[in-house]
């Protein structure tokens, strides 16, 4: 496409949501609107997308990964006159720290693991590129804007998020992150739970629970299986990577004198347990750390934090997530440790 | 031939055990002066059914063990009538009533809203607050059901971590239940084999599976029955320390409760490769830890609620509910992609005095969203 050839109608761009899209979704749906583009959302997971997801992908992939071609079908599905489906390329955002291999390869891994026929729109981030600069411009040419109107677009849209990170945390996100999609048929219906906590009784002895994870993984309810609404019917008051300060995340955490922290993803998780293990010990009674199964990094960074927590006695509990959980194993865990700390709180507090 | 033996020995296996616990339940002062209040904990798991009634000074006044036959909500109804006779048969039936109940196990919501039960705990919070009764030292609780195997962790009588076995079911009651009968002895001589062994057998204890194919391949190779099961033993004690009890400091006092801790083999197993002393609650309270830990929750909820709001109620459906049908229904909800099967629980009820039977929704479950969700 040259840029005297401007088609009549907007392009239309496809975003899978899963993945990062619980992260960076507001980012891109702001370039691409800077880019005049028509942006549609897949719609939330269903029993569906997983299922397609599962079938479409290698076996050995995470559930997120699965989850993604899920979402890459449901949208061609959905939206037959796409343009162009688009699936960044996230390498890093500092130097020395990498994204997990599946994000760098991404539309690759979509392109011929799906062997898909309509085109891919990518925006790549890597710190040795200037950030998201430079996959910005080439995004840009390839819509067929110009260097500087791409550049502008990306600041813009650039400023935009951060004013918009500024103001997000754990209560909002999930709502902040719906309403880029203005498809009506994909409202999240919000689940109604059964009330465990007698009505007369509750208020009076609440719990606040640190969710650790990824973003794809804490705000997917569908296959957290509502994690987040669930523990709040048992009383709990829920604090994420998104309610900690960013001040927090400035300096890199060591794991030890000669490592560094390497994997990008997990940078966060690392950060955001430390902080909570020493300035925000008293701000949490328990953390959950929810892991995808078959995630490398995960299964790393999850050791670590469990070994900090127990020297500092955080009740601490880990959930893998995958497609063939049932929800009678999570429910179980997750009442025995909310049970597990609010026992201890009965205690301390009649024994004082 | 063979077939029919086992068959009987399986049902051998439930009454042995049934009367071993009923020996021990008797309260001695049964005659009771008045009628006394008293809670009920029922512990519904994959395999069977245990009812336990307390009293107010937390003693045992009855209790039972019974397979689980058809779905947990005519178990639960065996239960029930299994209890009324026995309460009958000692003569307590009209004095005592029941003024709470606690469930726990897989099917404690299911449960908790058909016979009316005051709260839902879980089989961990359960098991470890009988096992601070039973032993206030407590510090380590192995536990290994008929499904599942967890291990608590306590510390001055207060949970301080858990686990639970994640994907697999190998070494759990079901999977020995299964290898018993495969090889033809009754469950309860599986300890006793053990012991009896005089050589060590490796077999893989890594998966279910695996460790059938390994058993297989070692009675071939022409190994006693003794060696392999005492090899079985030992792969499970390795595969439960290794999964479930990670990373776990493991001190003593250890109680060893769950069906499983009835065989000795195991029991033995669990000390050599700990080298520790492992207990196993007496008089067979080892399988009636969940229902045991489910009625000291629902008393001391009782107390607690009583006192900070001034009242407590039960909804326990009393020993009419034994009159009452109850029918399960699934459809598969068409509202949305996910195509959830939902669930519904009725109760049939007759009108003693118009003779109208009554149709009354007690639970309904299974969906996703919540939109048909009946608690």
């Amino acid at each position: 496409m040259n840029e005297s050839n401007i088609p009549p109608r907007k392009i239309k761009v496809g975003i899978p949501r899963a993945l990062y899209f619980y992260r960076y979704g507001p980012l891109w749906v702001y370039l691409l609107r800077q880019f005049q583009c028509d942006v549609v959302i897949s719609a939330p997971t269903s029993a569906k997308i997983v299922e397609d997801g599962a079938k479409q992908a290698i076996s050995e992939l995470c559930v997120p990964m699965k989850l993604y071609f899920g979402h890459v079908q449901a949208l061609l599905d959905e939206y037959p006159d796409l343009d162009y489906v688009f699936i960044p390329r996230y390498v890093s955002i500092h130097k020395n720290q990498y994204y997990c291999p599946k994000f760098l390869t991404l539309p690759e891994t979509i392109k011929y693991g799906m062997k898909l026929s309509v085109p891919i729109l990518t925006l790549e981030v890597n710190a040795k590129k200037h950030y998201g600069i430079e996959g910005a411009i080439e995004m840009g040419k390839t819509l067929g804007f110009s260097l500087e109107d791409s550049g502008k677009a990306w600041m813009v849209a650039l400023k935009k998020y951060n004013q918009l990170k500024s103001k997000m945390n754990s209560s909002n996100y999930i709502d902040i992150l719906a309403s880029l999609d203005k498809n009506p048929n994909h409202v999240i219906k919000k689940r109604k739970f059964r009330e465990v906590i007698p009505k007369k009784i509750r208020g009076k002895f609440p719990l606040s629970i640190l969710i650790l994870g990824h973003p794809y993984n804490v705000y997917e309810s569908y296959i957290n299986m509502h994690l987040i609404e669930r523990l709040k019917t048992l009383d709990c008051h829920i604090l994420t990577i998104e309610d900690t300060h960013s001040d927090q995340f400035k300096k890199p955490v060591k794991i030890n004198k000669i490592y560094e922290q390497y994997w990008q993803s997990e940078d966060e998780i690392l950060k955001t347990a430390r902080y909570y293990l020493n300035e925000g010990k008293k701000e949490i009674d328990g953390v959950i750390f929810l892991i995808s199964f078959a995630c490398g990094p995960d299964s790393l960074i999850e050791e670590l934090v469990m070994r900090d927590m127990k020297t500092r006695k955080i009740p601490f509990l880990t959930l893998i997530l995958d497609e063939h959980s049932g929800e009678s194993g999570m429910v179980t865990r997750i009442e025995s440790l909310v049970d597990m700390i609010r026992r201890k709180k009965y205690d301390s507090i009649s024994s004082s | 031939m063979e077939k029919q033996e086992l068959e009987e020995t399986k049902h051998i296996t439930s009454v042995s055990l049934e009367t071993q616990s009923m020996k021990t339940q008797i309260n001695q002062e049964s005659k009771f002066k008045e009628i006394r209040n008293v809670f009920m904990g029922i512990d519904i798991g994959s395999v069977s059914i245990k009812i336990l009634l307390l009293d107010e000074q937390e003693n045992i006044i009855e209790r039972l063990w019974l397979r689980n036959q058809g779905s947990p909500i005519e178990s639960s109804k065996k239960g029930l009538a299994q209890l009324k006779r026995q309460l009958e048969d000692h003569g307590i039936l009209n004095k005592i009533r029941i003024i709470g109940v606690g469930t726990t196990g897989s099917a404690r919501y299911l449960i908790k809203s058909v016979i009316g039960g005051d709260i839902a705990k879980t089989e961990i919070i359960a098991h470890a607050v009988a096992a601070i009764h039973y032993n206030p030292e407590v510090r380590t609780i192995l536990e290994i059901g008929g499904q599942d195997s967890k291990i608590i962790i306590l510390r001055n009588g207060i949970v301080s971590d858990f686990a639970m076995n994640s994907v697999c079911a190998a070494g759990t009651g079901s999977f020995l239940d299964h290898q018993a009968s495969r090889l033809g002895i009754p469950i309860e001589k599986f300890g006793e084999y053990a012991l009896r062994a005089s050589e060590n057998v490796t077999i893989a204890g890594r998966c279910g599976v695996f460790a059938e194919s390994d058993m297989i391949h070692k009675a071939q190779m022409g190994y006693s029955k003794e060696s392999i099961i005492r090899g079985l033993c030992d792969a499970l004690v390795r595969n439960y320390l290794n999964n479930v009890g990670k990373g776990k400091e493991i001190e003593e006092p250890i109680l060893f409760q769950g069906g499983v801790a009835f065989n000795k083999g195991l029991i033995k197993a669990f000390q050599e490769e700990l080298h520790k002393k492992v207990i196993v609650p007496e008089n067979g309270l080892n399988i009636m830890m969940g229902a045991y830990g489910a009625a000291l929750l629902v008393k001391e909820e009782a107390e607690r609620t009583q006192k900070m709001i001034g009242t407590w109620e039960t909804k326990f459906r009393g020993f009419d509910l034994l009159h009452f049908d109850f029918e399960t229904k699934a459809f598969q909800c068409q509202g949305c992609p996910n195509r959830c099967e939902v669930v519904s629980v009725y109760m049939h009820k007759k009108d003693e005095e118009t003779g109208e039977e009554k149709k009354e929704l007690v639970a309904r479950w299974g969906d996703r969203c919540g939109k048909w969700a009946v608690y």
